[in-house]
């Protein structure tokens, strides 16, 4: 069957029916599609946008937490900087300043040096989040300007900041956030424990006048730029606050030095009014009797009392003869005391000059049946001295027992010699002086208060113009008397120049009330206890803003009395300026003093350190010419420094006390104690010194500057109370007996108790106390055991033992040092410190061999 | 017939001796003391009708001497003259406040002395008034 029409057309319809289907079909899918993949989009927009809107969100809370972080380090930044700046003391300043920076810029470890200008080297003065151990090493290792400034490389530069990194690809590359601001670069961006981060403080003027170093930052990162932002603000207000107080510092020095010098012009006119009114009274008595008597002659001119105006004559011969005498003994006197004095030295025999003087004596003598006499171990006993200087010293001596001695006394004049010195002694059997007065027959004018005068008349200038004699050869009187029994005046002079101690009698200084005989005891201890044949004492001038050399040893007496030196010039004057102190080992090679070598050093080192009253420099210490032959070595250095500090202790006690003689007394057994001390240990020791072993030892172990002066001093002066003891009964074999034994215990007690007057640091006495204690507690004299004991005494402990085992006994023979250090080896723990001992054997290992080599050599 | 007695106190001997010639001379008995506390005994035994007094002595100094004088209704009437070489106007002051009567520096005059001793007598004698009962 054929498809009807009708078909074709509905099969053509239905076709395209299909058709128009299809492509329905096909643009729905298309537009599915397209939705699809436009809701995909939209999505995937929506994601990004979420992650957007995150990003935003953490910006936005970074943002904030870095400017609250900001603020509040701005505030404490400024809070620091008000407070370091609220302060004048300059040390305060300097610790402010260091844990500000530690707070404010996050750092746990800050070191502030300062320049100081005299030595030009950065000294650490101020220290955050050190231990002591640590800042002690920077303390002793200043850095020296050369080398602060070749660090001020531009490729280190950061701001005004200087930035060394361990590792040299940072070098350079600070950038806004620092280094860390992502995840996966913090390994890069920590901080290197070996990385320097330094700020220099620079003045107005661009001088660098210190700089604070940090370390060991809180985050562990590098520096952001903020952080050095933040140290530049700080060390801006450092630099200010540390110039206002050092002006403020200079500022009340001035004023406390116009203070004393205005004080001390006061106590200057006291003294001149006092003695202008004494001496004026003086010479007014003579005088009143004069006019009197001249007078009612005049009156009775026509009187024929010839024996009346015979007397009258006689007593305005005499009393003019008085005034004469009088003038010019206060005319010597002013003389002596001033200082323009010169004497000249020539050997001549004092035995000789005494008989003389005795021979121009005898007629007064034999007018009062006194027998005189003199006594001499030779016939001829040569001394150099001023003839005739001495001359009126034996007269007045003389003259004074015969004048207070009664009819029939005896009067003796003895002279011998004794060691390097002479003994003039003169004894009476007069009335004596009575024990309160003793302390000052040699005062001017004291008979004017003595009721003696008018039996005994005389000017009271005597006894002093002796004194002042006698010290100025270098030697020293003294009277002892016994009332109703008579009086021996001693005087002990050094035989040659060579030996004496010259004593210059100065101005008016601020240790005036220090006697002459403390100023030589100083001078001779300093001299003993340093092992120098040479040592002086100079005092400064501040008037004529120099030193003088108050008394020396081993000078010629051309030296010590015309010695001038301005303050800054050549090496005492550098000291006092600066107030340090100063090592020259060799004085041809150092740069700083290139000058051909004085003729009165024999060796080329010399030693010279500022004597410090209340933070001024009132003296200065040389010493040269040690007897080893040997240079001076910081040893000594420390050593004398700390003897410095003590006679600055002890002449303050003094001038503070002037009226107070117990004081002068007992710091002149001080100083005598040290000096037989250190005499006797210097007849003991073949070796280096004790004190040089104390402060190796003390350095070894760490002890502080201070701590090791202290021991080193100590060193020196931990036996003197062995001079009280009878030597004698060390010198035996076989056990003490308790008497002796007890005695022996007591001497670190009279040790300590000696030393106490010239003491000014507990840490000594307590060392002198404790050096004979022993580590299990079986020590004396209070048994402390281990670490009770302190460490400078636990050291003493060792080098004393060291010491007298390899000197000996006579009963006993020297160990060398190989035995002993195993004995002190074998005794560790029990009697000494472990670590002493061990710090002592590996520093001294070298010692024997080394003198085996020195003696080599000087075979 | 004496005209009074003086006594002289000095701890310098010369001028003790030169006080009593000057004063014997004028008619004066004169009796001495060496130190300040020998005078006030003489004071006490010898009732001495004036004195002359030294400053500067041992023992007890004459402003002391004075004080004690001047303080004991027995012996305020005598007539002390001070004679010293202190010669400041402080020292003159002080003299005057213990109750000197004069004060004379030294050197002095032993002329003007006797003079200002007679004047002070003849005023003391008139103006002395009668001792009450």
């Amino acid at each position: 069957m054929i498809p009807a029409p009708e078909l074709l057309w509905a099969l053509a319809a239905a076709l395209l029916l299909l058709m128009e289907q299809g492509r329905h079909r096909r643009s729905l899918k298309h537009e599915l599609k397209s939705l699809r993949s436009s809701y995909d989009a939209a999505i995937h927009r929506n994601d990004e946008l979420t992650q957007a809107s995150d990003k935003m969100g953490d910006l936005y809370r970074h943002q904030l937490l870095t400017s609250r972080k900001r603020a509040s380090r701005i505030k404490k930044v400024l809070e620091v900087a008000t407070s370091i700046n609220s302060n004048l003391s300059l040390d305060v300043v300097l610790h402010e300043i260091v844990h500000a920076v530690s707070e404010a810029a996050g750092f746990r470890i800050v070191l502030l040096r300062v320049l100081n200008d005299s030595s030009t080297a950065f000294e650490a003065r101020a220290f955050a989040g050190l231990n002591r151990e640590a800042i002690h090493k920077l303390e002793q290792r200043p850095v020296p300007r050369q080398e602060f400034e070749s660090w001020l490389k531009e490729e280190f530069r950061v701001s005004r900041s200087f930035f060394i990194s361990h590792s040299r690809k940072f070098w350079g590359e600070v950038d806004e956030e620092g280094w860390t601001p992502e995840l996966g670069a913090r390994q890069e961006g920590e901080w290197h424990q070996e990385d320097v981060l330094f700020i220099p403080l620079y003045t107005k003027d661009g001088n660098a006048i210190g700089y604070f170093s940090v370390d060991d930052p809180v985050d562990r990162r590098l520096p952001s730029r903020e952080t050095i932002e933040t140290l530049e603000i700080l060390a801006t207000h450092a630099v200010v606050a540390m110039q206002n107080a050092n002006l403020y510092e200079r500022l009340n020095q001035s004023m406390e030095q116009l203070e004393e010098a205005t004080e001390r012009g006061e106590q200057v006119n006291e003294l001149k009014n006092k003695f202008i009114s004494t001496v004026s009274h003086e010479l007014l008595t003579p005088l009143t009797a004069i006019h009197a008597y001249a007078e009612a002659l005049l009156d009775n001119v026509g009187s024929t009392h010839v024996d009346m105006q015979k007397q009258f004559l006689g007593v305005i011969d005499e009393q003019s003869l008085k005034l004469r005498h009088l003038i010019d003994s206060i005319l010597e006197l002013s003389q002596l005391e001033s200082g323009r004095f010169r004497m000249t030295r020539e050997p001549f025999n004092l035995a000789s000059l005494t008989h003389e003087v005795a021979a121009m004596l005898r007629s007064t003598a034999d007018s009062k049946k006194i027998t005189m006499t003199v006594e001499t171990s030779a016939p001829e006993i040569v001394i150099e001295a001023d003839r005739e200087l001495l001359r009126r010293v034996l007269n007045n001596l003389g003259s004074n027992a015969i004048k207070f001695t009664d009819e029939g006394g005896t009067v003796t004049f003895r002279i011998t010699i004794e060691g390097r010195a002479v003994r003039i002694q003169v004894d009476d059997t007069g009335i004596g002086i009575p024990e309160e007065t003793l302390g000052h027959i040699f005062d001017k004018f004291f008979q004017i208060d003595n009721e003696l005068s008018r039996v005994y008349p005389g000017v009271g200038l005597g006894l002093t113009i002796s004194k002042s004699i006698v010290e100025w050869h270098g030697g020293e009187i003294t009277a002892e008397s016994e009332a109703g029994v008579g009086s021996r005046f001693t005087v002990l002079l050094p035989i040659t120049a060579g030996d004496a101690h010259v004593i210059t009698h100065a101005a008016w200084t601020p240790s005036r009330s220090v006697s002459n005989h403390l100023t030589r005891l100083t001078v001779e201890m300093i001299a003993e206890v340093m092992n120098a044949r040479t040592a002086s004492f100079m005092l400064v001038d501040e008037e004529r803003s120099e030193l003088y050399i108050r008394a020396a040893r081993g000078l010629r007496e051309e030296v010590v009395c015309g010695t001038r030196v301005k303050i800054g010039d050549s090496i005492a004057g550098w000291v006092a300026k600066h107030g340090q102190p100063l090592l020259v080992t060799n004085i041809e090679e150092d740069p700083r003093f290139g000058r051909p070598n004085g003729h009165q050093y024999e060796t080329k080192s010399l030693l010279s350190v500022p004597v410090k009253m209340d933070g001024r420099v009132v003296g200065v210490i040389n010493i040269n010419n040690k007897i080893s032959c040997t240079p001076f070595t910081e040893d000594d250095r420390a050593l004398l420094s700390s003897l410095a500090d003590r006679v600055a202790l002890a002449w303050k006690r003094v001038a503070d006390h002037e009226t107070v003689s117990d004081r002068t007394e007992e710091t002149a057994r001080a100083l005598s104690a040290i000096i037989e001390n250190a005499r006797r240990s210097r007849l003991k020791l073949n070796g280096g010194s004790m004190a040089g072993r104390a402060v190796a030892v003390g350095r070894k172990l760490g002890l502080s500057d201070e701590d090791v002066e202290a021991l080193a001093y100590v060193a020196s002066v931990h036996d003197v109370g062995m001079g009280q003891i009878d030597l004698s009964v060390l010198q035996e074999p076989g056990r003490l007996d308790d008497a002796t034994w007890a005695q022996v215990a007591l001497h670190p007690l009279r040790s300590a108790e000696i030393v106490k007057p010239i003491e000014f640091q507990e840490q000594v006495t307590e060392i002198i106390l404790a050096h004979h204690e022993r580590m299990d507690g079986r020590g004396y004299p209070k048994g402390l055991q281990g670490t009770d004991i302190p460490i400078g005494a636990r050291i003493i402990a060792v080098l004393d033992a060291y010491e007298s085992m390899t000197i000996g006994r006579p009963y006993r023979q020297a160990m060398t040092h190989a035995e002993a250090v195993r004995e002190l080896i074998h005794h560790k723990g029990t009697q000494f410190d472990p670590r002493v001992v061990d710090a002592f054997s590996q520093l001294f290992e070298a010692e024997e061999n080394t003198k085996l080599v020195r003696a080599g050599e000087a075979a | 017939m004496s005209k009074g007695k003086i006594l002289v106190v000095d701890d310098e001997i010369y001028i003790v001796h030169i006080l009593d010639f000057s004063l014997g001379m004028e008619g004066y008995e004169v009796i001495t003391a060496l130190d300040g506390e020998q005078a006030l005994e003489k004071v006490k035994t010898e009732k001495p009708d004036l004195i002359v007094l030294d400053i500067m002595m041992p023992k007890l100094d004459g402003y002391e001497v004075c004080k004690n004088i001047k303080s004991s209704a027995a012996t305020q009437h005598i007539p002390v003259i001070l004679l010293s070489a202190k010669g400041r106007n402080v020292d003159q002051k002080l003299g005057f406040d213990v109750g000197a009567d004069d004060y004379i520096t030294k050197p002095f005059s032993p002329r003007k002395l006797v003079e200002r001793i007679n004047q002070l007598l003849g005023q003391t004698i008139t103006e002395r008034p009668a001792p009450s009962a």
